[in-house]
């Protein structure tokens, strides 16, 4: 198991990383599926088996269409010579490798942490985890349920007001 | 008064949507905006939506009203509506409501869709007050991408105009960054303590407070948590080192669009970190007084600072708002009774006149009279007295001289801040004050002090955008009055010019100007009510 999750993370941040780095749109849009794949792995490991198969349905199956195909309709085939800011990039660097010595330095101090919450994976695979996400989404979150679909309908307005000529 | 939590009280979801009454009916009513845009034709609609914006933030604050003495927690814990809601829920709806009144008359020369403008206006409205009261880190995050949602599509509102698309964009960029700080943060804190609920987190620190066996690691995550948590909402708050987005998105934006960020945005923003703040924070798990201290003293300075350098009116008005976060930042800092109410009473301080700041920039805007150009407020003052002088008081406010809102709201504040022993801190407060006055009495001095009686005459006859005024004004005798400046004709031409401006404007005006003189000699009943609104907030 432990293996497997570093194979993941791995995999996660390579692509997460090639997604910025590369110069084709196209290609990029692909590492963006990797990653999702990476993700919908760690949650095959936490018992959400579920939430894995929604990760790869909505996300790498419709989401990344969607960015494939707009990519294709704006017809980017490589992104042109973007300047370099070496000042920009240099103090980028810095504050990313500060960043990670902290977080290194704290989860090094941190050590051991259990788990602490009811739901263990006993309790999951007992009652099915598509059931736990069902109830929970209508009775203990269903407010923050209905703000997203608000949200969702708000950001529609949005595209619509900025795509229409 | 028909008392609705009583007749609800045994059901529960009618108890739970009673606690969100205020924004829900909000929300139905830019529903209802956006409906009857699809029925009638375009210069009826933009009519219409106004005044059914108008009705729906009416209706909110008589919700409001009929709720306000009652504390109802609702949806499992998401959200509770308690006393100080009741206080931040009126301020934000005034700021709603004063941004509608500007909207009117600025939108009604611009090509842009009227009726989504208004119903994007109410769902922000109804995200803020959402923020204001979610008690949940779900909830918090939801709310605060809501509420940039609506406040992104705002800013890039004037399509064609590369300003207002370049600000929303960099907005946006910035602002999903900081949601994702925001998100990274309460997972942190989730894992420190498996807990979402700002209630719970509470209790479980406060137990593991008085624990021997104090975890480490609980430690250590719960601080990664709470400072990646206040790099999000110092975002929304534009605090220093996270305020570079200010600037450019007050600059860019629609002139009301900017008014609701500049009040709206930030009395949310501060809302729910004194919320979170109260809750987490205070425990100073990581020194976070501290951090706190210096992110003032950084904002205040680097706000007034940068303000000083700046020729564009809206960019000199952002870069004090950025100062004006500082102040505010104080009395979540010195904390306690007298601090949070000091800094409620801030916020609303702050609405009054920052909303009429900008209603007469709008003003002027729209009558063509001056760009946002401080060089073009030249010798304004004595061709409108009675604009300048509306003007003038709200500068001398935001500046905080006293007679204004502006003056008691930094009273309170740094009073408490004094109390609670931060001497220093007041002491660098009052000396950035006094040089924040210089530059807004700069403004006032360009109104009053330049010399047009050189080329004044001149100026308004040969200044194609002075046109509409000669319009108004419709003789060439009365225009040549401008020249012969500080007669009596010049208050008679103001009249009429000021004629040709919106009546919802000059609403907007007087009530900013009557509350900002009220709270700034009468400040008692604001004070107590921001009081009682305190006392609910160590109860979560």
């Amino acid at each position: 198991m432990e293996a497997l999750f570093y194979i993941f993370s791995i995999i996660a941040i390579f692509s997460a990383l090639m997604v910025i780095l590369v110069k084709n749109p196209l290609t990029s849009a692909l590492y963006i599926i990797l990653c999702f794949f990476a993700l919908a792995g760690f949650y095959i490991l936490l018992n959400m088996q579920f939430l894995a198969a929604m990760q790869i349905l909505v996300y790498a199956g419709a989401i990344i269409v969607l960015i494939v195909l707009v990519i294709m309709l704006l017809n980017l085939a490589k992104a042109k010579d973007t300047i370099r800011d070496f000042h920009q990039m240099a103090v980028g660097i810095i504050a990313v490798l500060l960043l990670f010595a902290e977080v290194i330095l704290y989860l090094n101090a941190a050590g051991e942490s259990k788990p602490t919450g009811i739901y263990t994976n006993a309790v999951i695979n007992k009652i099915g985890n598509t059931q736990i996400i069902g109830q929970f989404l209508f009775t203990k979150y269903v407010f923050p349920f209905e703000v997203a679909s608000i949200l969702l309908l708000v950001a529609v307005i949005g595209a619509y007001i900025f795509a229409k000529k | 008064m028909l008392d609705l939590a009583q007749i609800y009280n045994g059901y529960y979801l009618e108890k739970s949507l009673l606690s969100v009454m205020p924004e829900a009916v909000l929300i139905v009513f830019a529903f209802l905006i956006l409906l009857a845009g699809l029925f009638n034709n375009p210069s009826k609609n933009s009519v219409n939506s106004y005044y059914l914006a108008l009705i729906g933030v009416a209706f909110s604050f008589l919700y409001l009203f009929m709720l306000s003495d009652h504390t109802i927690k609702g949806f499992y814990g998401s959200i509770v509506f308690d006393k100080f809601d009741v206080f931040l829920f009126t301020a934000i709806l005034l700021s709603g409501f004063l941004t509608i009144l500007m909207s009117k008359n600025y939108f009604d020369t611009r090509s842009v869709l009227i009726p989504e403008y208004y119903s994007l206006v109410l769902f922000s409205v109804s995200a803020m007050m959402l923020l204001v009261s979610s008690i949940n880190l779900i909830m918090i995050f939801l709310s605060i991408e809501f509420m940039s949602i609506c406040a992104y599509i705002l800013t890039g509102y004037l399509k064609g105009e590369s300003r207002s698309t370049e600000a929303a964009m960099k907005y946006f960029v910035l602002g999903t960054f900081a949601s994702a700080f925001l998100l990274f943060g309460s997972v942190f804190i989730y894992a420190a303590t498996g807990h979402l609920s700002l209630y719970k987190i509470h209790n479980f620190i406060f137990e593991q407070n008085y624990n021997a066996h104090y975890a480490y690691n609980l430690h250590t995550f719960l601080a990664i948590g709470l400072i990646l948590l206040l790099v999000g909402l110092a975002f929304k708050m534009s605090l220093f080192p996270f305020h570079a987005w200010t600037p450019d998105s007050y600059d860019g934006a629609p002139t009301p669009v900017t008014n609701l960020m500049a009040t709206g945005i930030k009395i949310a923003a501060f809302g729910v970190f004194i919320r979170v703040f109260t809750s987490i924070y205070s425990f100073n798990v990581f020194n976070f007084y501290n951090i706190l201290w210096i992110l003032a003293i950084l904002t205040m300075t680097f706000g007034n600072f940068a303000a000083l350098l700046q020729t564009d009116l809206k960019r000199l008005i952002a870069y004090s708002s950025i100062a004006q976060a500082g102040y505010i930042l104080i009395g979540v800092i010195a904390g306690g009774y007298y601090g949070i109410s000091g800094t409620l009473f801030y916020l609303l301080a702050y609405v009054f006149m920052t909303a009429g700041a900008f209603a007469i920039i709008i003003m002027f805007e729209n009558l063509n009279l001056a760009s946002v150009n401080i060089k073009s407020y030249s010798g304004l003052g004595y061709k409108y007295p009675l604009a300048g002088a509306a003007f003038s008081f709200f500068l001398l406010s935001l500046a905080g001289i006293p007679v204004t809102a502006g003056f008691m709201g930094k009273f309170f504040v740094f009073s408490a801040a004094i109390k609670s022993g931060y001497y220093w801190l007041v002491v660098i407060a009052l000396l950035n004050s006094a040089f924040a006055a210089y530059y807004y009495i700069k403004i006032i001095v360009k109104m009053y002090m330049s010399d047009n009686n050189n080329n004044g005459g001149q100026l308004n006859l040969s200044n194609g955008r002075n046109s509409i005024i000669i319009n108004a004004v419709n003789t060439n005798k009365d225009s040549q009055s401008y020249a012969d400046n500080g007669s009596g004709k010049t208050a008679l031409t103001e009249a009429v010019s000021l004629k040709s401006a919106a009546p919802a404007l000059i609403i907007a005006i007087i009530i900013c100007l009557i509350f900002t003189l009220i709270l700034g000699i009468f400040p008692q009943p604001v004070i107590s009510f921001a009081s009682r609104s305190v006392t609910s907030l160590w109860s979560i």
